[in-house]
C-alpha cells in the first residue's frame, strides 16, 4: 500500500446544466518521503488533483488514500482537520497575512496543530533569522515564499503540498526555493508533492506524474535525482 | 456597419447585479437619508400649504380691527374703501357662559372665515346654533340638544335670545389651536366658540372687523412674501385707522357731551322749581306763625284780665271774712267768759250738792241714833224701873240730848244751804241770759259767712269759666302751633330732600364729567392674521418638526457617504487590472470611472427616488396625523416640492458619487502599466499596542491580526464606528424620547400631582357653603383627603411674550404636601414656599428665562411683581405655587377659597369618581369637577401622537444598523477573501474563521455602541428640546434602560449579520486561494 494513492479519481464541477470534467479518473501512487512533482499544461487538471489531495476540495468519484486514511471520503470538518494536521502547504503567491511579521506568520499555522515545530528554529532553518520581526511587505518575493514553506513545515505535516512555488519568483530565487524544499524532503524525509506547468524541473524528482486533459498521462520513477544546482531552464 | 453596442454598460448592469447586496445597500442608506431629510423637510411645507389651502377656502381673514369704541356701519364702510381692502365683515361676539364652560357666542361669518361643517349642518333659524366638538364632549352634549348661554349681566341685553339648539359641528379657521382666548367670565379662560345667527345680537356697534386684501390669498399664508405684504397692507390702514378713530372718538364725546348738558339743563329746571314751592311754603308758614304769636297775645291778655278780677272779687271776700272773724272772736270771748261764769256756778252748785250730801250724810247719821235711841228705849220699856232701866235710861237722855244737839247744828247747816241755794238761782239766771246774748251774735255771724261763701262760689264760678275759655284758647293755640311745626318740619325736609336729590344729580353730573374727560380717546387696533395663536402656533409647530431635519438626517447621510466610499474603494480595488486592461485598450478615464460612478449614481438615485417616495408621504402624513390631534385643520394634502426633494435627492447623489469618485480617483490616474501589476499590498504596521510587550505577547495571533487589521484599515473603522454609533444613538433617542414622553406623565401624575381631582367653587360661595363641601367630601368613603386652595389663572412674563399660568395659594406648605409634591428636579430635594415670593415650574422658568431670586410680572387681576423663590419640577402646564399670605402681599387682597385638591382613597376609578362628582354639581357652592385622570388620557392621546415619530425613528436607526453592520460585514469578507481562504487551507475551522473576522466586528460593534451611548446622550437631549412644546416639559435624559435596551439592539443586530455573514464565510473557496493577486 503506497503513502499516498488516486485511485480512478474524478472531479467534476456542476456549470447549471454543463458538466465539466476537470479530472476524468486519475490513478497515481505517491510513497513515503517521496518528492513528487506532478506536471501538466495550464487546465490539464493538476491544480485540481492537488486540491483533492491538499483536502481543500472532494472528488466526485473514485478513492484518495493519504497514509491509511481514505481522504476522498472525509466530511468537510474531517477535511479541515487533516488540513490542520497532515497538510503543508506553499501557494504560489506565498498568501501570507499582511498583518503578521514573518515570525508571527509561522507561528499562526503553528498554534493550531498539535506537534508544531519550533518557529523560530523552522525561520532559520528557512535562512531568514535575520527577517523575523519583518512584516511580509517588507520582504522580497523569496524571502516570503521562505517564510511560507516555513510556515507550513512548522505545522509538522505529513505532506508538503506546493503549488507552482516558483511561478512569481525570478529563475534564481525560484531555483534557491526548490532547492529549500527538496532539501526539506532530503533532511526532514517528508513527502513532498511539487505541482508545475515546468517539465525542465522534473530531474530532481524522485517521481514525476504527468497530467493531460484530466487523466494522468505517465508516471516516472526517477531512482536517481538530480540536485537542482544541476538543472538549469 | 457594425452596431456599436456599449459593452460597459452591459459590464456594469452586470457588475451590479453580481455584487446586488452591496448595491442595494447603497440604495437603502441613500433612501433612508432621503427619506429622512426630505420627509422632516417637506413636513412643514406640506402642514403649512394644507393650512392655506384651508384657509383660502374658508376665506380666512388677513386682518382684524379692533376698536375700543366699537365699529359702525360707516367705519366698515370706510374700511371697506381702504387701500387694498378686498373684503371687509363686521361681526358680533360676546363672552358667555354655558353649563361649566365659558365660551366665546359669534355671529355667523358670512363672507370671511367660513365654518367647515364636520357633523350636521349650519344655522337656517335663528334659534339655532353651531358650536365645535370640544365643547359637546365637556358638556355632553350631542346635535339637537339645546344651550343656555348666560351673557355677562352687562350685557344681558345684548342677546336677543339665549337657548339655541345645536344644529351642527364646525371647525373655524380663526380657531385651529386649542387656545380659544382669555375671557372676564368664570376661570378667565374661554373653553369653546358657539356661532349663532348675527339677528340674535342687539348691539349697535359691531365687535370687530374682519377685513381681507387684494391679493394676499394668492400667496401661501406662512410665506415671507405673505408677511411682508401684510404688513404692508395693514400699515397703510393706519391713517384710516386713526382718522376713523378720531372721527368716533369725536362722535362718542359729543354724545356724552350732549347727554350731559340736556341733564343739566334738567337739573336747572328742577331747582328753579323746587327754590319757588319751597318759598311758597315758607311764606304760608310764615302768615301762619303771625296768627299764632297774635293768638298767644291774646290768650296772654284774656289770661291777665280774669286774674285781675278773679283777685279783685278775692279781695273783697277776704276782708268780709275778716269782719267775720273778727266778729265771731268777740262771741268767741263773750261766750268764754259766759264759760267762766258758767263754771263758777257749776263749782258753787257742786260745793252746795256736797254740802248737802254731807248734811243728808249727817241727816241719816243722826236718823240712825235715832233709830238705835228709839230702839234702846224700847227695848227699855219692859224693864221700866229697874236700875238698869235708870242707867240705861240715863244713857238714853244723853244720848238724846247729843241727838237734839247735833240735829240743831243740822238745821242751821240746812238753813245756811237754802240760803246758797237762792244766790245760785241767781246766777243762773244771769247766765242764760248772757247766752242769748251769744247766741244772737253768733247767728249774724253764720249768715255772715254764708253769704261770704256764697261770694267765694260765684268767683270760683266765675274763675273756671274764665279758666276755660282761656284754656280751649291755649289749646286751639297748641293745635295751631304743632301744625305749624309739622308744617314746618315739612317743609325742612322737603327742602333737604331737594337739595339732596339736586346735590345728586349735581354729583351725577359731575361724575359724568369727569368720566367724560376721563374717557380714553377712542383706539383702532388694526391686526393681521399673524397675532392669531393657533395660526400661528401651528406653523412655528410644524418647523418644530422641521428642525428634527437639521441634525437627523446628517448621520444618514454621512453613513451612506461612507458605506459607498467604502464599497465604491473595494469595488476599484478589486477590478484594478480591469481598470488597467481597459486602459490599456484605450478606454479613456471618463469612460472607465463612468461604471463607477454610474454604479454610484445608480444606487444613490434610485435611493433617493424611492426615499422621496417613501419619506415625502409617510414621514409628513403620520407628523401631521400627530398634529390633528392638537390642531383642528382638515387631512394632509401634499406639496410638491421640487427644492427640497432635489436637494435631498442631490445631496444623496452627490455624497455617494463623490465617494465613488474619490475612490477611483487615484487608480484612475495610473498608468496601465501599473495598474496590470498587482498592487504591492498594504505594509502591515505594527500598532502602539505593541510597544507594551506584556500585554502583546499574551495575545494570539489571530487577536493581533485583529489589532491590526482594526488599525490598519481606519476609514473601515470610522465608517463602521459611525455607523453602529449613529445607530445606537437613534436607538438611544428614540427609545429615550419615547420615555420621556411617557414617564413625564407617570412622575407627573404618580409623584408630582397627588390630587385625584380639582373641585371649582363659586367665588362667590358662602364660608357656610365652602363648610358643607368639605364636610361631605371628608365623609365621602372614597375621598382620602381634600384641601380648600385659592386658585386662578394668570399671565405670566419677563420680557418675551407671557405664559398662561395657574396659580394655588394655600395656607400653608405642609397642607399642601399631601395633594402636590414641590421637589427639585435633579436631586429631588424640598423646595420650600415663602411668603415673600412664588415657586414656579420649571418649564416656566425656561421659558422665561428666569432663576431662583429673578422677578417675573404676573397678571392677574392686577399686575404685579414678584420674585423667584423656587423652582419647582412640573412636567405639564404652568404652575405657580404661593402661601396666602405671599398671595396677599402681592396682590393686596384675600385669597379667597374657590378650589379643593381631592386624592382618592386607592383603587377609586372613574365610576366612583362620576359619583363624586354628581353629587358635588348638586351643592351650591361647586361650579366644576375636573378628574386628573381624563386630563391625563387626554394628553396620553396627544404625546401617542409624538410617539410615531419615535417608532419611525426606531425603525430607522435599526434599518441603518443593520445596513452599516451588513455591509461592512460583506466588505470585509470580500475584501479578505484571499486571507481567509488562506485560513481555510492552513485548516482553520469555519468557526475559526468566522471568529477572526468577528473579533473585528465585535470590537468595532463595542466601540461603535460607547460612542454611540454619549452621541445618544446629546442627540436625545437636542431632540426633546425640538419636539418639546410649550405647556409641557419632557423628560431631559434618557432613562438607564434606552442606553442598555440601545446597545442590547445593537449587539442583536450585530449578531444578527455576523450569523449571515458566518455562511458566508462557509462559502468562501479555498481555490480563492490559489488565484493571483488581482
Amino acid at each position: 500500500m503506497s503513502y499516498i494513492s488516486f485511485e480512478q479519481v474524478t472531479k467534476e464541477y456542476r456549470m447549471g446544466e454543463v458538466v465539466i470534467p476537470a479530472v476524468a479518473g486519475v490513478d497515481f501512487a505517491i510513497e513515503k518521503g517521496e518528492f513528487a512533482i506532478i506536471v501538466g499544461p495550464s487546465g490539464a487538471g493538476k491544480t485540481t488533483v492537488l486540491n483533492m489531495l491538499g483536502g481543500m476540495d472532494s472528488c466526485t468519484s473514485g478513492r484518495i488514500v493519504v497514509d491509511g486514511a481514505l481522504v476522498s471520503d472525509y466530511n468537510a470538518k474531517q477535511l479541515t482537520a487533516y488540513r490542520r494536521h497532515d497538510i503543508g502547504f506553499v501557494f504560489q503567491f506565498y498568501n501570507l497575512v499582511q498583518n503578521l511579521t514573518a515570525l508571527e506568520n509561522v507561528e499562526l499555522a503553528a498554534q493550531i496543530c498539535r506537534n508544531p515545530l519550533d518557529a523560530r528554529q523552522v525561520l532559520k532553518q528557512v535562512g531568514l533569522e535575520h527577517r523575523m520581526k519583518n512584516f511580509p511587505a517588507q520582504l522580497s518575493g523569496g524571502e516570503q515564499q521562505r517564510v511560507a514553506i516555513a510556515r507550513a513545515i512548522a505545522k509538522n505535516p505529513k505532506l508538503l503540498l506546493c503549488d507552482e512555488p516558483t511561478g512569481a519568483l525570478d529563475y534564481v530565487t525560484g531555483k534557491a526555493i526548490l532547492k529549500l524544499i527538496q532539501d526539506t524532503c532530503r533532511e526532514q524525509g517528508m513527502t513532498v508533492v511539487v505541482i508545475t506547468h515546468n517539465t525542465a524541473i522534473t530531474p530532481m524528482a524522485d517521481r514525476v506524474i504527468h497530467i493531460k486533459n484530466g487523466r494522468v498521462a505517465g508516471m516516472e520513477y526517477n531512482p536517481n535525482p538530480t540536485p537542482v544546482e544541476a538543472i538549469e531552464w | 456597419m457594425v452596431t456599436k453596442r456599449n459593452h460597459l454598460l452591459t459590464d456594469s448592469v452586470r457588475e451590479i447585479w453580481k455584487t446586488r447586496n452591496r448595491f442595494f445597500s447603497i440604495l437603502v442608506l441613500t433612501a433612508l437619508a432621503v427619506a429622512f431629510f426630505a420627509g422632516l423637510r417637506t413636513a412643514a411645507p406640506d402642514m403649512e400649504y394644507t393650512a392655506d389651502r384651508y384657509y383660502d377656502r374658508t376665506h380666512l381673514m388677513d386682518g382684524y380691527v379692533l376698536s375700543t369704541m366699537g365699529l359702525t356701519e360707516e367705519d366698515l364702510t370706510a374700511l371697506s374703501k381702504g387701500a387694498g381692502v378686498d373684503q371687509v365683515e363686521g361681526i358680533w361676539a360676546l363672552d358667555a357662559t354655558a353649563k361649566d364652560a365659558v365660551v366665546t357666542v359669534r355671529s355667523m361669518p358670512q363672507r370671511l372665515n367660513l365654518l367647515e361643517v364636520q357633523e350636521g349642518r349650519l344655522p337656517e333659524r335663528a334659534e339655532e346654533c353651531v358650536t365645535e366638538s370640544m365643547l359637546l364632549a365637556d358638556l355632553g352634549l350631542s346635535i339637537g340638544d339645546t344651550i343656555t348661554l348666560a351673557p355677562d349681566p352687562d350685557q344681558a341685553d345684548s342677546l336677543l335670545r339665549t337657548t339655541y339648539t345645536i344644529v351642527g359641528v364646525v371647525d373655524s379657521p380663526l380657531y385651529v389651536g386649542v387656545e380659544r382666548g382669555s375671557s372676564t367670565l368664570g376661570s378667565g379662560a374661554l373653553d369653546a366658540f358657539v356661532y349663532i345667527p348675527g339677528e340674535n345680537f342687539n348691539m349697535e356697534v359691531y365687535t370687530q372687523a374682519y377685513l381681507t386684501f387684494q391679493g394676499l390669498a394668492a400667496l401661501e399664508s406662512y410665506s415671507g412674501a405673505y408677511d411682508q405684504q401684510l404688513d404692508q397692507a395693514l400699515e397703510g390702514l393706519e391713517g384710516l385707522a386713526e382718522e376713523r378713530a378720531a372721527l368716533r372718538d369725536a362722535e362718542i364725546r359729543g354724545e356724552a357731551q350732549d347727554t350731559i348738558d340736556q341733564a343739566q339743563a334738567e337739573l336747572d329746571e328742577a331747582r328753579a322749581q323746587a327754590d319757588q314751592e319751597l318759598g311758597d311754603a315758607w311764606k304760608a308758614l310764615e302768615d301762619a306763625r303771625a296768627e299764632l304769636d297774635q293768638g298767644w297775645q291774646d290768650y296772654e291778655n284774656g289770661k291777665t284780665t280774669l286774674e285781675e278780677s278773679v283777685a279783685q272779687a278775692q279781695k273783697k271776700l277776704e276782708d268780709t271774712s275778716a269782719q267775720l272773724n273778727q266778729s265771731q272772736a268777740e262771741v268767741d270771748a263773750g261766750k268764754s267768759s259766759y264759760n267762766a261764769g258758767l263754771k263758777e256756778y257749776q263749782t258753787a252748785l257742786a260745793a252746795y250738792e256736797e254740802q248737802k250730801q254731807a248734811l243728808d250724810a249727817q241727816q241719816a247719821q243722826l236718823d240712825e241714833g235715832w233709830a238705835a235711841y228709839q230702839g234702846a228705849l224700847d227695848a227699855l220699856s219692859g224693864s221700866e224701873g229697874t236700875p238698869e232701866y235708870q242707867q240705861a235710861m240715863a244713857q238714853l237722855e244723853a244720848q238724846r240730848a247729843q241727838l237734839e244737839a247735833a240735829q240743831f247744828q243740822l238745821d242751821e247747816g240746812y238753813g245756811q244751804l237754802a240760803e246758797g241755794k237762792g244766790q245760785l238761782n241767781q246766777t243762773q239766771a244771769t247766765l242764760d241770759a248772757t247766752a242769748q246774748q251769744l247766741q244772737s251774735a253768733q247767728q249774724a255771724i253764720d249768715s255772715g259767712w254764708s253769704a261770704y261763701n256764697q261770694g267765694v262760689a260765684q268767683l270760683e264760678e266765675q274763675r273756671t269759666q274764665g279758666q276755660q275759655e282761656l284754656e280751649q284758647a291755649r289749646v286751639k293755640l297748641e293745635q295751631g302751633e304743632a301744625d305749624y311745626q309739622a308744617g314746618y318740619d315739612e317743609y325742612q325736609s322737603g327742602k333737604a330732600e331737594a337739595e339732596e336729590q339736586l346735590a345728586d344729580g349735581e354729583a351725577e353730573l359731575a361724575q359724568a364729567r369727569a368720566d367724560l374727560d376721563a374717557l380714553e380717546p377712542c383706539t383702532w387696533y388694526v391686526l393681521g392674521r399673524d397675532t392669531n395663536v393657533g395660526i400661528v402656533s401651528y406653523s412655528q409647530d410644524a418647523q418644530r418638526v422641521g428642525n428634527l431635519a437639521n441634525v437627523f438626517p446628517i448621520i444618514f447621510f454621512l453613513v451612506a457617504a461612507l458605506a459607498c466610499l467604502t464599497t465604491m474603494t473595494r469595488m476599484v480595488e478589486e477590478q484594478r487590472t480591469q481598470i488597467g486592461g481597459l486602459k490599456a485598450m484605450g478606454f479613456s478615464r471618463w469612460a472607465i470611472s463612468q461604471k463607477y460612478l454610474g454604479y454610484a449614481l445608480g444606487a444613490s438615485l434610485l435611493g433617493g427616488l424611492v426615499g422621496l417616495l417613501i419619506g415625502c408621504t409617510l414621514f409628513p402624513s403620520v407628523i401631521a396625523n400627530a398634529f390633528r390631534i392638537m390642531y383642528a385643520l382638515p387631512p394632509l394634502e401634499f406639496k410638491f416640492q421640487p427644492l427640497v426633494c432635489g436637494i435631498a435627492v442631490l445631496a444623496a447623489v452627490a455624497c455617494t458619487t463623490g465617494a465613488a469618485l474619490a475612490a477611483c480617483g487615484s487608480t484612475l490616474v495610473d498608468s496601465p502599466a501599473n495598474l496590470l501589476r498587482p498592487k504591492a499590498p498594504k505594509a502591515g504596521k505594527r500598532v502602539l499596542l505593541e510597544r507594551i510587550d506584556v500585554i502583546w505577547k499574551h495575545l494570539s495571533f489571530t487577536r493581533k491580526v485583529t489589532v491590526r487589521n482594526l488599525f490598519r484599515y481606519k476609514r473601515r473603522f470610522w465608517m463602521t464606528v459611525i455607523g453602529i454609533g449613529g445607530c445606537t444613538a437613534l436607538i438611544v433617542t428614540g427609545i429615550g424620547l419615547h420615555d420621556s414622553i411617557y414617564a413625564v406623565l407617570d412622575h407627573q401624575f404618580d409623584e408630582i400631582t397627588q390630587y385625584d381631582a380639582l373641585v371649582g367653587t363659586k367665588e362667590s360661595a358662602t364660608a357656610e357653603q365652602l363648610d358643607a363641601v368639605s364636610q361631605w367630601l371628608d365623609d365621602n368613603t372614597h375621598v382620602a383627603g381634600s384641601l380648600c386652595i385659592h386658585q386662578e389663572s394668570a399671565e405670566c412674563s419677563t420680557d418675551g411674550p407671557a405664559q398662561m399660568i395657574t396659580l394655588f395659594a394655600v395656607e400653608r406648605q405642609e397642607d399642601l404636601e399631601p395633594f402636590l409634591t414641590l421637589r427639585h428636579r435633579n436631586d429631588h430635594s424640598q423646595v420650600h414656599m415663602a411668603d415673600d415670593g412664588v415657586v414656579i415650574t420649571e418649564k416656566l422658568s425656561e421659558l422665561l428665562g428666569v432663576q431662583v431670586g429673578d422677578t417675573i410680572t404676573l397678571d392677574a387681576d392686577s399686575r404685579v411683581e414678584a420674585k423667584v423663590v423656587d423652582i419647582t419640577e412640573n412636567y405639564v402646564q404652568h404652575y405657580i405655587y404661593v402661601t396666602a399670605a405671599g398671595y396677599e402681599t402681592l396682590f393686596g387682597q384675600q385669597a379667597n377659597p374657590n378650589a379643593f385638591l381631592v386624592s382618592y382613597e386607592p383603587g377609586v376609578g372613574q365610576a366612583e369618581s362620576d359619583q363624586v362628582s354628581e353629587h358635588l354639581m348638586t351643592m351650591e357652592a361647586v361650579t366644576s369637577y375636573s378628574y386628573i385622570a381624563t386630563f391625563r388620557d387626554t394628553l396620553v392621546q396627544s404625546m401617542d401622537a409624538i410617539n410615531y415619530a419615535v417608532i419611525i425613528v426606531i425603525v430607522s436607526a435599526a434599518i441603518l444598523a443593520f445596513v452599516v453592520l451588513y455591509n461592512l460585514t460583506n466588505i470585509n469578507i470580500t475584501e479578505r477573501m484571499r486571507e481567509l481562504a488562506t485560513l481555510k487551507v492552513l485548516g482553520f475551522y469555519d468557526r475559526e474563521v468566522s471568529a477572526y473576522v468577528y473579533r473585528e466586528n465585535i470590537f468595532l460593534t463595542l466601540f461603535g455602541i460607547a460612542l454611540g451611548l454619549v452621541l445618544g446622550r446629546y442627540l436625545h437631549s437636542w431632540l426633546v428640546l425640538t419636539v418639546e412644546v410649550d405647556r409641557v416639559m419632557f423628560g431631559r435624559t434618557a432613562p438607564a434602560y434606552a442606553y442598555l435596551a440601545a446597545a442590547a439592539l445593537t449587539v442583536v443586530f450585530s449578531a444578527l449579520v455576523n450569523l449571515v455573514a458566518h455562511f458566508h464565510l462557509k462559502k468562501v473557496d479555498m481555490v480563492e486561494s490559489l488565484k493571483s493577486v488581482e
